[in-house]
């Protein structure tokens, strides 16, 4: 079993301290280098690299592979007439970054206190999940991962009852697109 | 073979001569036949279609070199007046100047000059030549004026590069003078050809300067709060200060030497009252030059972002161009008349919008000439000249731009929209008939009407009104309409200047701000909410002794309710299509150049949304899309057709896609022109085997094939189209020059879905056929 590289799974990811110069010089010279992104599927060692974050009193993980940055949330701008689990827009270092409340998408009724921003790519889309706290990276063994084959938008849980989405299939709903796709 | 690069040189160099024979000619045409004011321009025709030639020998193009040849034959003998360029020669010409062009659009092939049209067209300008040649023979004799020897020129032109190759030829002389005042048919000043995507990446980079710029101004405005808070220690510590040096003193008086622990103490305070000062005056000095740097920023990042914007801007005369010609082929089909009259083609406009443009702008014009402008004899018949006039104005009022097409014929007629309505079961005969007749007018632009084969004929307009206007609404601006039937009909497209920088008016609704492009802002008021009123449940007021609806933007947007306590209500007045709506908002801000920025494809297609921007404090504001706002607000039943997201990189129009597969090159490229005039995306195949290839790679909407062709002909490529269960409903219309009615029947039964015949064959018949298979 290979060991997991930590650097490149770090380095995948965008911190809030890209703030500070140097990290934000090392984001363009990966942005430029084109990073590889296929780090989290490796079907050798039999696992998955997810970054785990808090959402109510739910645990929940996204691939890590999906995961552009991580970001602290500021100021939100309600866009009118759109869907409710837009909670609207978010400047992002001067790019406008659209807001998913995954609870209100799952129609779960609980609200929470969202002050973190996971800035996820796929299927042509770019969005900002809102979570409460970002915990960390974790790298599973798919043994460990239990199958909720009723769940749509579930990779699978834990024991420990982390809920890892699928992101792949979330990307594909419809409901995503106002309007639809031309 | 040359190389690429050189032809792709080549292209863009012929296209520049093509547009400015193709004017020159118009011009020329357009004057009596003995008016002799067109000496000069005929000079320069010769000299650009000289210089064409010697291109094209360079990049060894045998029919534009041929062509271009015998252009420069026919120009010099009507220059030496051995020739009068009678509307026949200027039909051989044009056709010329058409097969340098399609010369250029298909790939330079040898074997694609064989075509028989191309001979044609070759054998009358050589029969041209050859008169005109005869002739000078015959009057050689008083023949003064100057023969340019090609050779010579040619050198001339290698020499110098833009060297005009008749000043050095001694006979020159003779017309120098004149050509002074020639009309240059090519730019004079030095210019570097920068693709728009390099433009576009460059405004990109200036954008995030602006971005960039804003943080600056927050760390600024930290430096400033740093300082306070320095000024606020300073101030306590002076507070403190005198109890300080009243304990020195005491220690003094009291003889008693202080221990060294107090001594180390006060040793720190004096260091530390002189840091205090020091940092103080240092933090003061960088709050001064931090502010002076960034307010030099701001300077540089504006005037960068507005240079770069200006680069975008092209005049509006370089799409215009090709608007005189089509419109004379137009109308020469159509055996009518019409004079164009363009004005205002020196504005400048955003390349984008410019682009968008151009389309639309065809539509209309095409719409002018074929429903508009009535036949010669109808026309006196109604006492109107028998030479139909469309102008085409355009004009920069502040950050908009005003086009209108117009033109002096018989109107749309409210009755027939009325009875298309109807008929198209749009709405029933009682709310067809409550409708007024610029309301029934609007429906025009109704997708349910305009893109029906029978209102062509019924309505007077057709031709994708509705694709005019979401073109425009999709460039945040709107078109409106005025029609008086049996004198004028008059359509008016009002567009921002630019696309990414564009004014608004800021309003507050709640407690957020919202934006609206001031073009579409009629005015802005203030009334007492006595004024509203209520007439049959709805509310309305009266601004300018005009009545129109007043509506809560907080109830059209679904906002939380607007509180209605204070006395007076706020109102924004837009007008979108031929409507005006009063909105009541919360507080009316002020009007403001922001830099809109691209939503995600999510939200780019959002109702009420067309984009958003940065405001100074990086705070995002949305920007409404009145368009919407009003036609959710008037009740209209337009409904929307949004094709276009908000990102400006993203204009692009989801248009119906046409496969011609013919082996001639010609009627490839004449079909093409004329459905890509009709607004369809064209893609061309030589034969049935290649159609089939370029099927499996891209999606069709139609096929239009000839029958006759090498390899696969169009009816073994038609059978195996409708035996593909993937392909079963792409319509395919035969098009061919047989008119043997066995043929047409080996066509039906294999399964297409028209068959046209190319004897009768004209381009209204085509678009008819087009619109009814579709």
């Amino acid at each position: 079993m290979s060991q997991v590289d930590w650097r490149v799974i770090r380095e995948n990811i965008t911190w809030n301290e890209a703030d500070s110069e140097q990290a934000l010089l090392k984001q363009r010279a990966d942005q430029y280098a084109a990073p590889q992104k296929r780090i989290s599927t490796d079907e050798n060692t039999h696992s998955l690299t997810v970054l785990a974050f808090d959402l109510g009193t739910e645990r929940y993980a996204v691939e890590v592979s999906f995961v552009r940055a991580v970001r602290s949330l500021s100021k939100i701008t309600p866009v009118p007439g759109v869907p409710d689990f837009y909670r609207g827009v978010m400047n992002l270092r001067g790019q406008i970054i659209t807001l998913m409340d995954l609870r209100r998408f799952f129609e779960m009724t609980a609200e929470h206190q969202a002050r973190e921003v996971i800035i996820v790519q796929g299927n042509r889309l770019e969005l900002g999940l809102l979570a409460d706290h970002v915990q960390g990276i974790q790298t599973l063994s798919l043994d460990d991962l239990h199958s909720a084959e009723h769940m749509k938008y579930l990779k699978g849980v834990t024991a420990s009852r982390l809920v890892v989405l699928d992101l792949a299939a979330l990307f594909e709903d419809e409901r995503l697109i106002i309007g639809g796709l031309e | 073979m040359a190389d690429q690069d050189l032809l792709s040189i080549f292209r863009v160099e012929v296209s520049e001569y093509l547009e400015s024979l193709n004017n020159a000619l118009l011009q020329i045409e357009m004057l009596a036949a003995d008016d002799r004011s067109y000496q000069p321009t005929l000079i320069e025709m010769n000299r650009v279609a000289h210089s064409m030639k010697g291109a094209a020998r360079a990049v060894g193009i045998k029919v534009i070199e041929t062509i271009a040849h015998y252009m420069e034959e026919v120009f010099n003998a009507a220059l030496h007046q051995h020739l009068k360029l009678t509307p026949a020669v200027c039909d051989s010409l044009y056709d010329g100047l058409d097969l340098i062009q399609n010369t250029l659009e298909e790939n330079t092939d040898e074997d694609s000059t064989t075509d028989e049209m191309i001979a044609e067209v070759l054998t009358r300008l050589e029969q041209l030549v050859t008169q005109t040649a005869v002739q000078t023979s015959i009057d050689d004799e008083d023949d003064e004026a100057p023969v340019i020897e090609p050779d010579q020129a040619e050198d001339e032109d290698q020499a110098t590069g833009q060297g005009d190759p008749q000043v050095k030829s001694d006979d020159a002389l003779v017309i120098a003078p004149i050509e002074a005042q020639a009309v240059s048919l090519r730019p004079v000043e030095d210019t570097v050809r920068v693709t728009v995507s390099k433009l576009d990446r460059l405004m990109a980079e200036a954008t995030e300067l602006i971005v960039a710029r804003m943080h600056s101004e927050e760390r600024q405005r930290s430096v400033q709060q740093l300082r306070k808070i320095h000024n606020k220690w300073q101030r306590e510590w002076r507070s403190v200060r005198t109890a300080y040096i009243r304990l020195v003193r005491q220690i003094q008086d009291s003889h008693i030497p202080p221990s060294g622990e107090l001594l180390t103490i006060f040793k720190f305070l004096e260091t530390n009252q002189r840091y205090l000062s020091e940092t103080n005056r240092y933090l003061t000095q960088l709050v001064q030059t931090f502010a002076q740097d960034n307010m030099h920023l701001s300077t540089l990042a504006d005037q960068l972002q507005n240079d770069i914007s200006r680069m975008r801007l092209i005049p509006f005369d370089s799409v215009v161009s090709g608007f005189q010609r089509m419109l004379r082929d137009l109308a020469r089909d159509l055996d009518k008349q019409v004079q164009l009259e363009i004005s205002g083609g020196f504005v400048e406009i955003d390349k984008t919008v410019l682009d968008a443009l151009k389309d639309p702008l065809m539509h209309l014009l095409r719409n002018s000439v074929d429903h508009g402008i009535e036949s010669p004899v109808e026309r006196e018949e109604r006492g109107k000249s028998a030479i139909g006039r469309i102008q085409l104005s355009v004009e920069q009022r502040g950050n908009e731009i005003v086009i209108r097409v117009s033109d002096d014929g018989g109107g749309i007629d409210p009755a027939r929209v009325r009875r298309a309505i109807v008929k198209n079961k749009l709405l029933s005969e009682s709310e067809a008939q409550a409708l007024n007749d610029d309301e029934v007018c609007l429906y025009i632009f109704h997708p349910g009407l305009s893109t029906k084969e029978t209102v062509t004929a019924v309505s007077g307009r057709g031709l994708g009104m509705d694709i005019v206007r979401d073109r425009v609404e999709s460039l945040r601006g709107r078109i409106t309409l005025d029609s008086v039937l049996q004198q004028q009909t008059t359509f008016t497209i009002h567009v921002p200047v630019s696309l990414t920088r564009i004014r608004c008016i800021l309003l507050r609704v709640g407690e957020q701000e919202f934006a609206v492009p001031s073009v579409v802002v009629g005015r802005m008021q203030t009334v007492a909410r006595s004024e509203i009123f209520t007439a049959e449940g709805q509310e309305m007021v009266v601004i300018n002794d005009q009545p129109m609806p007043c509506v809560l933007l907080s109830a059209v947007l679904d906002l939380p309710a607007q509180n209605r306590i204070e006395s007076l209500a706020h109102l924004l007045i837009l007008k979108a299509a031929n409507r005006t709506i009063a909105f009541e908002v919360d507080g009316l801000l002020s009007e403001q150049e922001l830099v809109l920025k691209p939503l995600g494809i999510e939200l780019s297609r959002a109702r009420f949304v067309s984009g958003a921007a940065l405001l100074g404090n990086g705070e995002i504001v949305i920007v409404l899309d009145t368009n919407d706002l009003v036609r959710a607000a008037g009740g209209t039943s337009l409904p929307r057709r949004r094709i276009m997201p908000s990102n400006t990189e993203r204009i692009e129009q989801r248009r119906m896609r046409v496969l011609i597969v013919d082996d001639s090159i010609t009627t490839r490229t004449l079909e093409k022109n004329i459905l890509e005039t009709a607004g369809f995306d064209v893609q061309v195949a030589t034969d049935g085997q290649e159609a089939w290839r370029i099927l499996s790679d891209f999606e069709f909407d139609l096929v239009i094939s000839d029958v006759e062709m090498p390899h696969m002909n169009g009816l073994e490529l038609t059978a195996r189209i409708k035996q593909t269960a993937q392909y079963q409903h792409l319509p395919i219309i035969l098009l061919t020059s047989l008119s043997k009615p066995e043929q047409r029947e080996a066509g039906l039964r294999v399964g297409a879905d028209a068959y046209l015949v190319k004897s009768q064959f004209d381009q209204g018949e085509l678009l008819e056929t087009i619109r009814a298979v579709i």
